[in-house]
């Protein structure tokens, strides 16, 4: 193949050649970062959240009468809506929470041992510990394990005497998670030690408790037996649920709650995965508008491809016919169109390397997206080539039907 | 005239001799102009300014308060301590000033005979939000005691409660006190949300309800925004006196010489602090005004941001193929132009004829561009929920989306027209 005689036929185009050439190296470019910002999306839906996730329904709610101001009544009525809540088929156990793992922001807190003198800058993501509050189930609710020590009982309740104003003088014991027990206590067990937010009596596996903070931090966790009675703070109930039953009893929740007491607002009730779903909604967003742009991109790209190849050689008709004249077989001159199109589709992998690059930079100055790699260029490179050699088929196909009598016509 | 009625007609002809070939053009063109459209209609929503009269004097006060070292709250923090707050509304420098805290409480007509309460987004401030923030009074006006239980509702509130008539006087139950209407607010519509651009929140409605700052503490209506604190609070009421940062403060200073003298006032008043050795930090107090605010706040998303980028390289590969595909076009009509050209017409008559024929490209390319615009929207923004009642087709954009159009037409048209005019006569005709 002669390719100084490729080069000088697409030269005859130059403007056409010029745009083909920077058009397939833009769709380069997009193409992998959309692969990078598609692969991190899916990497952080995909990591491990080591919790009940399938099995756990919420439910978000409000009292909406001044009535639960009364912090006894308050609580008196949690406990009977848990009580009725567990008492419905499929429902394995149920407790309340201040709120969930999976969010943004919430109750956090920082954790130090007691004796951590005051003026010890303590690490930065040991500012913002989650604190949850919940019943004795709490930890168990969740389907998390306690693999030190043991789980928070009902002696362990501190609700009396928080809302009897002696929350200065208790010291409740707590339940933390493997991490946080780590990253506090490194080299010795943390079984036993006085916090800052009480007294520790178990260690609790690691579980997803902010999949959007990093490392460590995204399973520190802090919990301790208080039914929180605040009756303009969202109050969260979670049941456990056996396998599949999940639906069956969502459509009984609200009925149940209202049968208890009617003066509430069910704000939500949901799934937990669906909670994780709608946790990662914009990033999964962002991801199906850059693979939507991506294939719309490289539609077009065929398209110019198309154009491109079927307009040369309807320019070349001429020279082709000639070539047929001088010998050259049917094989021959598709080799030669297809060869054209390859060679363009290489010129514009070379520029294809800047192109993603300068997209990379400018992307990562506005969102956080991984470096191009040469493996995910090739992928890139492949689907360039594979379009292209798609959209040539037919020209090339055409061009095979061009009789060496054309030759003669026009000498 | 004539002559341009001509090039009409000759473009139709040339379109409709040619339809699968201009059909492929125009799509193109139109999605890459549609997807930038939508993506502009929902940046123009994020990067509008809220308040255009006077948002350059209105500022965010920010202040380095905090009272522990070990923590990371060195920078300036937009959220303020009640008295720290109360310091600021003090002062008579600026012309107007406001404390608030972002609350939500269940509201019931006391008349009505069911037990329906309907919730309500509620803002605890001071009296002259009103006049700061420009809201719209449609009856009676901001309450004149800080501690009385007064309110005043929001359009969409007044209707749900009393079906939307004039409610001054009226009574609502919340939490089971009894609070009287003084004022009632004109739908109104802020967007970004500038007095609360924080915690996600400058896409949410304006209010439904507003009430006294005092009152609304004294009466324990819970904080449901950004809260930082050094103690324990038991409840709203409790903070007062404890270092629980959680409200905002925005104050209007008209001119820089009251800018000057306010921020001489926070400074004076953080170093009266530092001196007492309630905080440790360098004196470091910002006024931000509602631009700079949203700025800071990135209230424009970062990942549109980063959509907004490909979608113009993407309208960019679609001038080019359309461009490309032109050129295509022009090659094979050289014979015709050459024809044209020998009967008389000269270099610029093809260029006019071929502009004619880009504008008629272009309208076509607007019309599509628009509909296939507004349906990316609207799909868009199902991927993005929280912006799904702020961003739509505004006649501004459709008249930019028509420009756009035209121009990427114009664009794309420009180097194959000027080599088609540009050809020699006798190497046409050969």
């Amino acid at each position: 193949m002669n390719i100084k005689a490729l080069v000088k036929a697409l030269l005859l185009r130059k403007f056409a050649t010029c745009l083909l050439l920077l058009q397939l190296a833009l769709t380069l470019g997009l193409v992998v970062n959309t692969v990078l910002i598609s692969l991190d999306t899916s990497k952080k839906i995909n990591d491990p959240l080591m919790f009940d996730v399938p099995n756990l329904l919420a439910i978000q709610l409000l009292p909406t009468s001044g009535e639960y101001k009364d912090q006894t009544f308050y609580d008196a009525i949690t406990k009977q809506d848990l009580k009725k809540l567990t008492e419905l088929d499929g429902v394995i156990s149920a407790a309340q929470y201040n709120q969930l793992p999976i969010q943004n922001g919430g109750w956090n807190g920082n954790f130090k041992d007691e004796a951590t003198p005051k003026d010890v800058i303590t690490a930065k993501d040991l500012d913002y510990v989650p604190i949850f509050y919940s019943n004795e189930l709490g930890v168990e609710n969740l389907g998390v394990e306690i693999i030190e020590g043991r789980a928070l009982t009902k002696d362990d309740d501190m609700t009396e005497a928080y809302y009897a104003g002696k929350r200065d003088e208790l010291q409740p014991n707590i339940v933390i998670t493997e991490s946080l027990a780590k990253a506090v206590y490194p080299n010795e067990s943390a079984i036993g030690k006085l916090s800052n937010h009480g007294r520790i009596v178990g260690i609790a596996k690691d579980f997803m408790v902010n999949p959007r903070w990093k490392d460590r931090a995204k399973y520190f966790a802090v919990f301790g037996n208080f039914t929180f009675a605040q009756f303009d703070y969202t109050q969260n109930y979670l049941l456990r649920i056996e396998p599949g039953q999940l639906n069956n009893v969502k459509k009984h929740v609200e009925s149940t709650i209202l049968a208890v007491q009617p003066e509430r607002d069910i704000i939500d009730v949901y799934s937990m995965s669906e909670r994780h779903k709608n946790f990662f909604s914009q990033e999964t967003g962002l991801a199906s508008l850059f693979k939507i742009l991506c294939v719309l991109m490289i539609m077009v790209t065929i398209i110019s491809n198309f154009a491109h190849a079927h307009f040369h050689m309807s320019q070349q008709r001429k020279y082709i016919g000639i070539r047929r004249a001088l010998g050259a077989t049917k094989k021959d001159i598709i080799l030669y169109v297809f060869s054209e199109n390859w060679l363009m589709s290489l010129f514009a992998c070379i520029l294809g390397i800047a192109s993603t690059i300068i997209i990379n930079i400018l992307l990562s100055q506005v969102i956080t997206i991984d470096k191009p790699d040469i493996l995910l260029y090739f992928i890139a490179v492949s689907i360039i080539f594979i379009s292209g050699t798609l959209a040539t088929w037919l020209p090339a196909y055409k061009t095979t039907r061009i009789s060496p009598v054309v030759a003669t016509h026009t000498l | 005239m004539d002559m341009f009625l001509y090039y009409l007609k000759l473009s139709k002809h040339n379109l409709k001799r040619h339809k699968l070939f201009f059909i492929l053009m125009i799509t193109t063109l139109a999605i890459g102009v549609a997807v930038l459209l939508a993506n502009l209609a929902i940046l123009k929503v994020m990067s509008s300014d809220p308040i255009p009269e006077k948002s350059d004097k209105i500022f965010s006060v920010n202040m380095t308060t905090w009272p522990e070292k070990n923590d990371n709250n060195s920078e300036p923090l937009h959220i303020l301590r009640y008295r720290d707050a109360m310091h600021i509304l003090k002062s008579d420098i600026p012309t107007y000033s406001l404390a608030h805290y972002a609350s939500q409480v269940y509201t019931r007509n006391v008349e009505s005979k069911g037990l329906t309460r309907f919730s309500a987004e509620t803002r605890a401030t001071t009296s002259e939000f009103f006049e700061l923030t420009n809201a719209p009074f449609e009856f009676g006006g901001t309450w004149t005691n800080e501690n009385a239980n007064d309110i005043v509702i929001g359009s969409d509130l007044n209707q749900k409660l009393f079906g939307g008539v004039n409610s001054i006087g009226k009574s609502v139950e919340i939490g089971k006190q009894v609070f009287r209407v003084v004022g009632v607010l004109k739908p109104w519509t802020l967007k970004p949300l500038f007095y609360h651009a924080t915690e996600r929140r400058a896409f949410n409605k304006t209010d439904d309800l507003y009430a006294p700052l005092e009152t609304a503490l004294t009466n324990n209506w819970g904080i449901s925004a950004r809260t930082s604190s050094t103690e324990r609070f038991k409840d709203a009421s409790d903070t007062r006196d404890k270092n629980a940062f959680y409200m905002q403060a925005f104050v209007q200073l008209d001119n820089a010489q009251q800018k000057a003298q306010f921020q001489n006032y926070l400074d004076s008043y953080s170093q009266s602090l530092k001196d007492a050795g309630e905080h440790p930090f360098p004196i470091n107090n910002k006024l931000y005004n509602v631009n700079q605010w949203l700025d800071k706040n990135k209230v424009v998303d970062q990942k549109i941001l980063a959509f907004a980028l490909a979608t113009v390289l993407f309208l960019a590969v679609c001038i080019f193929n359309a461009s490309s595909l032109l050129l295509a076009r022009y090659h094979s009509g050289k014979f015709e132009t050459g024809l044209r050209r020998a009967v008389g017409a000269s270099k610029k008559h093809i260029f006019y004829q071929g502009a004619v024929e880009s504008l008629i490209i272009g309208s076509c390319c607007a019309v599509l561009a628009l509909i296939l615009g507004w349906i990316f929207l609207k799909f868009s923004l199902t991927l993005f929920p929280y912006l799904s009642d702020s961003a739509s087709f505004d006649s501004g954009l459709v008249f930019m989306g028509i420009c756009i159009a035209i121009i990427t037409s114009f664009l794309s048209s420009l180097y194959p027209l000027v080599q088609a005019s540009n050809s020699s006569l006798s190497a046409q005709l050969k």
